[in-house]
């Protein structure tokens, strides 16, 4: 569907759920609801955790994304890159896929061989961590976010016996484009129905919401409030 | 296998046992040195050491020499120094720092009679408590020993018992050492990157060894339960 189609389907959709008697909604509005759809559909099938399918379904925004790591800062064991600065392929980061590494290093001996990292938990890094009391052996090269402040930073350590890494692959999700006129949603087109749906379903929400059955009460409250605070001023 | 291989062997074997080990409860690397070590303690101790008597042990140790070779040591340097003469052709000898079990002794000695012989090497044999007052030279017993006799009576040293027609000269122990320590890299003194027992006991040590590390963390996981 393009965006337009989507928009109409959108008008379909919500006129069989909602009588003739409530007004519409504008294209721009209609296009918010479109692009939350967007987000959460892209957001569900992440958390699923399915490879498989967020590549079938997502492929037009995940990304791989090289780096040297000789053009990384290193740590102990270790590389690491800031989020925040240097996003590899630049585009808008959304979710984490994967990430490989080339990996040279003995036991089992391999040159410049690709290996997909593992993920780790932050709890657990010590573990992994060459220290004088740990000399780790894992042949996945273990990554981790560590999120401090305004930073997120994303580590890949490597064991007690891998001599060199030398390239790193990064995979994730961008953001997808936003839905408007004349930009068609870049999600799998077997997804486009459940968004609509998805907008339908949060456009209808928005009228049942307490918030905006109360907006005008609440308007007129405070109104009246700025009214008596004003009146009391000239009084005094 | 070098002790290296050896710890990638624990963690596979631990990995493939229980998901958790590859990341929140793997063990560190000083943790799988300290179970390979005591594990390989163990094996020696089990496999070659666990008859009910020293005769029997020492037949067995002689038997699986192959197994052991890289931790049996021949020496004398010292030991001959350290006999402290001592009443009734008794002689306290004591045992190298890192001894860790007899497998056999030869003497240099010299005899007046039955039969003479000057600067001969002849084994030592060992025996049992309860044979010392069979050989010890007293007021109402002279005994003869052709070859001076070995007890283990206290902890850091073996007694000889030799007769009264014998002189020592020289001795050679030949004794299973402790292995050392084993470490993945830089070898200090008394430490080795590769397990000395024979090749095709790593193996068996290895699993010897991961089961110990899990016997004790099912106990630490009950205890940790029980205690929730």
């Amino acid at each position: 569907m393009t965006a337009a189609e989507m928009v109409n389907e959108f008008g379909i959709r919500y006129a069989m759920e909602i009588n003739d008697s409530v007004p519409g909604w504008e294209d721009d509005e209609i296009y918010s609801f479109l692009n939350k759809a967007q987000r959460k559909t892209v957001e569900d099938l992440y958390l699923r955790r399915n490879f498989d399918l967020l590549k079938e379904l997502l492929w037009r925004v995940i990304i791989t994304g090289l780096f040297d790591y000789g053009a990384l800062a290193e740590a102990t064991n270790g590389y690491y890159f800031n989020m925040s600065s240097s996003i590899p392929g630049g585009y808008p980061y959304l979710y984490y896929v994967q990430s490989w590494s080339r990996v040279t290093r003995t036991n089992p001996t391999m040159t410049s061989t690709l290996v997909k990292n593992q993920s780790i938990s932050l709890d657990n890094v010590d573990k992994f961590a060459v220290t004088e009391a740990n000399k780790p052996f894992f042949l996945k090269p273990a990554a981790f976010f560590d999120r401090t402040g305004t930073d997120e930073i994303f580590v890949v350590l490597y064991d007690y016996y891998t001599t060199n890494l030398d390239r790193l692959y990064f995979e994730y999700i961008r953001e997808p484009n936003d839905i408007a006129s004349g930009v068609d949603c870049e999600l799998n087109s077997s997804l486009h129905d459940s968004i609509v749906d998805l907008a339908v379903t949060y456009a209808i929400e928005t009228l049942e919401s307490p918030r905006v059955n109360t907006q005008p009460a609440v308007n007129q409250d405070n109104a009246e409030a700025v009214d008596a605070n004003i009146l009391g001023k000239e009084t005094r | 296998m070098t002790v290296a291989e050896m710890h990638f062997e624990f963690q596979i074997l631990l990995e493939t046992m229980w998901d958790e080990f590859k990341e929140t409860e793997r063990p560190d690397s000083f943790t799988v040195l300290k179970y390979l070590n005591l594990a390989q303690d163990r094996y020696i101790k089990d496999k070659y050491l666990s008859n009910p008597n020293m005769k029997a042990n020492v037949e067995m140790v002689q038997k699986k020499t192959d197994d052991l070779r890289n931790i049996i040591k021949r020496s004398n340097t010292g030991l001959f120094a350290t006999i402290i003469t001592g009443p009734d052709n008794k002689y306290l000898v004591g045992l190298p720092s890192d001894y860790l079990f007899f497998i056999r002794a030869d003497f240099k000695i010299t005899r007046t009679d039955l039969p003479v012989v000057t600067n001969a090497w002849t084994p030592g044999r060992v025996t049992d408590y309860d044979e010392v007052s069979k050989i010890t030279t007293g007021v109402y017993n002279i005994p003869i020993l052709p070859e001076p006799v070995i007890v283990f009576e206290e902890s850091d040293n073996m007694v000889v018992f030799k007769d009264s027609y014998t002189t020592l000269v020289d001795m050679e122990t030949t004794y299973l050492r402790q292995p050392y320590s084993m470490v993945i890299d830089s070898a200090g003194a008394n430490e080795t990157t590769t397990c000395e027992l024979a090749e095709h006991t790593h193996e068996e040590i290895t699993r010897l060894a991961v089961e110990m590390f899990t016997m004790e963390y099912k106990f630490r996981l009950q205890t940790k339960n029980s205690e929730a």
